[in-house]
């Protein structure tokens, strides 16, 4: 009976709607997956992840605006490529899961001394080299493990250890314990 | 406002620095990449898949769940339609639930007319007792299931076919009461009848009893 009932409920105007997000969005997703995944076939792997997850949301995007919509396909196409990268399974993306606000995801309040701090840390940050700086963010803002980092660098795992330590030695040296 | 600790102010820094970073990254489609067939293929194939009733409901967690459990409803009421295992679990319940209670029930097939109708019934402690009656006639049976001698002295025997199968049983009568007594199956029955009722009419109704 449940079946009969679903089968009646006309759903072209989601599937217009999902086809119409893949041909505007596909391009800028692609392009933050590709950014985190450093892959282009592991990008194409999350874009496939993010539309299912954008596929099963389908009813509640429809209520948003276009702006509201590129917000949340870009944190879409993120959240599945972190994911990847983490080899999660069973990764939610539930729309009323992610903050929609079409203003900067960076507005969180700092204070006048968190602003300068921060900007001191971004001088200091800027002038290691990349390649403690790439194992250092991936840890810091994905709280990726160092096997999960060496295999989105392509490096070996020892040399994921040794960059993440004497980056956070740099750091603690310059700004102390940072908990 | 609070100052933040340190964890995140650098946490806030290397988010800064790699926004600046993905600004400066370039990836055009039709320059850097392309999108593979397989790939466009492939999302095409969620569009349409969106659309089935089986995906909407497979394709949450409430849905699996709401599935799953017309699943398993569906299985269990196709199992209770073959007849052997409707009694194994409904004997099962029933000694889960109440082990005292007599599980496989007899009772008799005929009865002299359809004026005869049930007027007590139990079963506990091993025993099920059943009373029919019809104006002023009565039959009942007594069924228990922890088989058991019983003592025959002033009865007769005699055998008689219950169910189609030659069963020996004892009776007595003391002017008023027709008794019968006997093994079957593994169960112990007596069986009381009045006068009223007609010998006749108990031999049938004793013959007749069946599961």
């Amino acid at each position: 009976m449940l079946l009969i009932y679903l089968s009646a409920i006309p759903d072209s105007e989601s599937h217009d709607i999902f086809i119409e997000i893949y041909e505007k969005h596909r391009a800028s997703m692609y392009k933050i997956a590709k950014f985190y995944t450093r892959d282009h076939y592991k990008a194409e792997d999350a874009l496939q992840n993010a539309f299912l997850g954008i596929a099963k949301n389908m009813d509640k995007i429809k209520s948003l605006t276009s702006e509201q919509i590129e917000t949340y396909v870009h944190k879409i196409a993120k959240n599945a490529a972190i994911s990847l990268l983490r080899k999660e399974k069973n990764v939610c993306f539930d729309i009323d899961d992610m903050y929609l606000d079409v203003a900067s995801d960076d507005n969180i309040e700092e204070s006048a001394a968190d602003k300068e701090t921060i900007d001191e840390m971004i001088q200091f940050i800027k002038s290691m080299k990349q390649e403690y700086r790439d194992v250092l963010s991936y840890s810091f803002l994905y709280d990726m493990s160092p096997a999960q980092i060496a295999d989105v660098l392509n490096i070996p795992l020892s040399t994921v250890k040794t960059r993440y330590y004497r980056g956070l030695a740099l750091l603690k040296e310059r700004f102390g314990e940072n908990g | 406002m609070a100052d933040m600790n340190k964890k995140n102010k650098l946490k806030k820094a290397f988010s800064k620095i790699e926004k600046e970073e993905f600004d400066k990254f370039e990836c055009v489609e039709g320059k850097d990449f392309e999108f593979s067939e397989e790939f466009d293929e492939s999302i095409h194939r969620i569009a349409k898949r969106r659309n089935s009733p089986l995906w909407k409901i497979t394709s949450t967690k409430k849905g699996k769940i709401i599935l799953t459990i017309i699943s398993a409803v569906l299985v269990i009421a196709l199992l209770m339609c073959i007849p052997p295992v409707r009694k194994a679990v409904s004997g099962g319940f029933i000694k889960i639930f109440n082990p005292t209670m007599v599980s496989d029930v007899y009772t008799p097939s005929f009865f002299p007319d359809e004026t005869w109708k049930i007027t007590e019934k139990s079963n506990k402690n091993h025993v099920c007792y059943t009373k029919w009656e019809s104006g002023d006639n009565f039959f009942s049976l007594r069924q228990q299931d922890n088989e058991q001698n019983f003592d025959k002295t002033g009865m007769t025997g005699s055998e008689i076919f219950i169910n189609g199968k030659k069963t020996t049983v004892f009776y007595s009568y003391d002017g008023d009461i027709y008794t019968y007594v006997w093994l079957f199956d593994g169960y112990l029955f007596n069986a009381t009848a009045n006068k009223e009722t007609g010998i006749d009419n108990t031999r049938n109704m004793i013959s007749s009893i069946k599961k």
